[in-house]
């Protein structure tokens, strides 16, 4: 089974092909903020590495968020043309979970990316990487009060520090995420979607307008 | 010869839209979804709203297409894309897909400037005669163009600060129209009357517009009249603010025509459906013995037949792009050559 995997959910960009568990070309460009312009280079340069053309490929799993709304954008477009268009399953990964699977060893992972102005978007795992906390759009203190409930070693991973803890990078290890996902549920093409977990600011007003 | 089949795809702002448009003026099929309606609502387009709703239906809009034209992606033999300008979320969305579509099945990538797609719009009703003088007006444009040959363009005039679209949909706005407006002023300016004394704007020798002091003095206009507890006639404000624009659209047009020698005046973007515009330019262009071309209704707004069309002429000059493209928000019509050096 060969798996294509893109994550442009942080300012990071990874792409990789796979064979089963054998990664045949990773590509991870750090910091660049520029991934309209690098992800399909990107992709093609992984393609090369891995002597492999688009059509080799069984499925494809994209990060879809939550996260940079232009990121997130930027690899869902590309993962669902690609599936589109090569008549390929494609199964959404989420960003936090997807964190989360960097770390091991921990009774529970916090993983968070800021959405400022004191939110986060947040969720928290147990050691089975099963949802405690699902994925949400948090204010910061609640997040720290469902955290100082826990018992056991904690990891907070993500890009925005929390607590005085301290939060460990996110490490993308695509091997782990195409392991826990590769049985999930494809969705048709069409219908895969970034998963925002936030409105729109100019829905919110008009929401408020009108309750 | 054999034929080519261009697929064009266009997100610049808030239609999503795809096409399929053979040796650059045979319209095969076309989709254009607009999301004017929820955008509606906010009195203009939101930017993220737009996005968001491009991503969703951008593989749709494209098989739907294909299928349309009975074709599938083998089938055709380039890709033309908007790169710019535009709304840069929504350029991004058209061409991530158009970048894949190359990638995944081996497609040359054409980077297409919008105001090049909108002159070309023109390329699907007629054969163009050069040298001629394109004047680009839509929401986002307000452009001269000078075209020696195909597929080269040279700005010799533009706006200074609003679009004329743009001040359309302003001035709609503060006569309590509803959005997109400017299409109501003209229709309201068929049955009013030039009674308000406006500013005829940027009245100069120069080659270039402005919009912003007109828009501003009917704002005034109506706030004092209101003040003045007097209701504004909305037929007669039209015509008064429609008669300033199409005066010196047409004035300055008409003089860079004789200026460079031009027979022919091509007319695009969307304003070019400017009922009273298109008119007054049909009569001076008649009685000038100038040859004037205006797309029809359906290739004035935002559509990828435009971006195919262009593309194909682009494709002939040998324009093409890698998989770095990127989509610019702001570039110049005359910088297509070096799109990756930017």
């Amino acid at each position: 089974m060969k798996y294509l995997f893109i994550d442009t959910s942080t300012h990071d960009l990874t792409v990789a092909v796979l064979s089963n568990e054998e990664i045949l070309g990773i590509s991870t460009s750090h910091n660049t903020n520029e991934h309209s312009k690098y992800a399909l280079t990107d992709l093609e340069n992984t393609f090369k590495k891995a002597k492999l053309t688009p059509n080799d490929i069984d499925k494809v799993m994209v990060v879809n968020g939550p996260g940079s709304f232009t990121g997130i954008r930027i690899g869902v477009t590309i993962a669902k043309t690609f599936a589109w268009a090569l008549k390929k399953d494609v199964i959404p990964v989420s960003s936090l979970l997807g964190y989360a699977l960097g770390y091991s060893g921990y009774d529970y992972y916090v993983s968070v990316l800021d959405a400022r102005r004191g939110y986060v978007y947040g969720a928290i795992y147990n050691s089975n990487y099963e949802v405690v906390l699902g994925e949400q759009y948090i204010i910061i203190d609640e997040l720290n009060n469902v955290i100082s409930s826990l018992n056991g070693d904690i990891l907070i991973t993500g890009d925005i520090d929390i607590n005085d803890t301290g939060t460990s990078p996110i490490l993308i290890d695509a091997v782990r995420i195409i392991n826990y996902y590769k049985n999930k549920q494809a969705v048709p093409a069409h219908s895969l979607n970034p998963h925002y977990l936030k409105r729109v600011e100019a829905e919110e007003k008009m929401m408020e307008v009108i309750e | 010869m054999k034929d080519k089949y261009i697929l064009g795809i266009e997100s610049s702002c808030d239609e999503t839209s795809a096409s399929i448009v053979k040796n650059g003026t045979e319209e095969i099929s076309t989709v254009v979804l607009s999301q004017m309606d929820i955008h509606k609502v906010f009195g203009g387009v939101v930017p993220e709203i737009a996005s968001r709703n491009h991503v969703e239906n951008i593989t749709m809009v494209i098989e739907e297409t294909l299928e349309k034209a009975n074709m599938e992606l083998k089938d055709i033999d380039a890709i033309g894309v908007t790169y710019g300008p535009g709304l840069i979320g929504s350029l991004l969305i058209g061409l991530q897909a158009a970048k894949t579509l190359s990638f995944t099945h081996d497609k040359p990538l054409i980077p297409v400037h919008h105001i090049a797609g909108h002159i070309y719009a023109n390329k699907l009703v007629t054969d163009f005669k050069f040298p001629l003088i394109a004047l680009v007006v839509s929401g986002g444009h307000t452009d001269l163009i000078y075209m020696e040959e195909e597929y080269s363009f040279k700005k010799i005039g533009g706006t200074l600060d609003d679009a004329v679209g743009e001040a359309y949909d302003k001035v709609a706005k503060v006569i309590g129209l509803a959005y997109p407006g400017g299409p109501i002023i003209d229709k309201l300016a068929q049955i009013g009357n030039d009674t308000y004394t406006l500013p005829a704007p940027l009245d100069d020798d120069s080659n270039n517009f402005s919009f912003s002091g007109l828009k501003s003095a009917v704002i005034n206009l109506v706030h004092n009249e209101e003040q003045r507890g007097n209701i504004i006639n909305q037929e007669d404000l039209a015509k008064s603010f429609q008669s300033r624009v199409i005066y010196i659209l047409t004035k300055k047009t008409m003089r860079v025509l004789e200026e460079y020698g031009v027979s022919t005046l091509l007319l695009a973007g969307g304003v070019s459906a400017n009922k009273g515009l298109r008119e007054e330019f049909a009569k001076l262009c008649s009685e000038r013995n100038i040859n004037f071309v205006v797309p029809p209704m359906k290739y004035c707004t935002d559509n990828a037949a435009m971006i195919a069309s262009s593309a194909y002429y682009a494709y002939e000059k040998g324009l093409t792009a890698d998989l770095s493209l990127n989509a610019i928000a702001t570039t110049s019509l005359e910088k297509i050559g070096d799109v990756k050096s930017e």
